[in-house]
């Protein structure tokens, strides 16, 4: 995400991240001009993840191949599971369709499974489970 | 708002959480979720700076996500105010 804007599926995606290193094969980003987020589409990459300022796993986005976010694992405090002082691992899934406000439907927080966790843990930065 | 831009910020409310510092009181505001049955909801929630004290301060139910989004902003829900009398007091952070 380096130097220049480039375009997915049609859309520019504005260069508004900068790379600031890797997990393994998976590029962590961080925002600029006042994005704290991952961007909701990607150039060429399958997955980002974000870190927080201390340098802990925060979140994975990964996309499809048209390059649209799919699926976030986050990891933060979630109300809605319960967890208001401790994070939590968790995960959301992404539809699209024109019959949804800008386009994307974004599902509820559900508990990591375990299955994903064993497939994603190797980027867990500083987690402890 | 401080270190974040506002139209970005609410712009992404549908599926981005966001956590600001106003007052010296934390602010999560958590992403539009919608259900199996198609309904939508989103809550603020205000908590120490140490992560005492976490109480709800603004939650709806709605099948439109753009209502459940929006529909905080005028309320008076921030010490007494709404969100744009306070956005720019505002900072946003990595949480």
């Amino acid at each position: 995400m380096g130097g220049r804007g480039t375009f997915a599926i049609g859309n520019n995606v504005n260069y508004t991240y900068n790379t600031i290193g890797k997990i393994g094969d998976i590029k962590v980003l961080k925002g600029l001009a006042g994005k704290h987020n991952l961007p909701m589409e990607s150039h060429s990459s399958k997955m980002y993840i974000r870190l927080k300022p201390d340098g802990t796993f925060h979140e994975l986005r990964m996309y499809s191949d048209n390059h649209l976010a799919v699926l976030d694992i986050d990891y933060h405090i979630e109300p809605r599971l319960g967890t208001t002082r401790k994070p939590v691992l968790h995960y959301h899934t992404y539809e699209y369709g024109s019959q949804y406000k800008n386009g994307v439907f974004r599902h509820d927080a559900e508990i990591l499974t375990e299955k994903l966790y064993k497939q994603f843990s190797k980027y867990f930065k500083g987690i402890k489970q | 708002m401080k270190d974040a831009n506002v139209n970005y910020f609410l712009d992404t409310l549908y599926y981005d959480n966001h956590t600001v510092i106003y007052n010296n009181k934390k602010y999560f505001f958590n992403a539009v979720g919608t259900d199996e049955n198609g309904i939508s909801r989103f809550e603020i929630y205000k908590y120490d700076l140490n992560g005492e004290n976490f109480e709800i301060i603004y939650s709806i139910k709605n099948p439109d996500a753009e209502i459940c989004a929006t529909d905080f902003l005028d309320k008076k829900i921030f010490d007494g105010k709404s969100f744009w009398e306070v956005e720019s007091e505002m900072t946003e952070i990595d949480d």
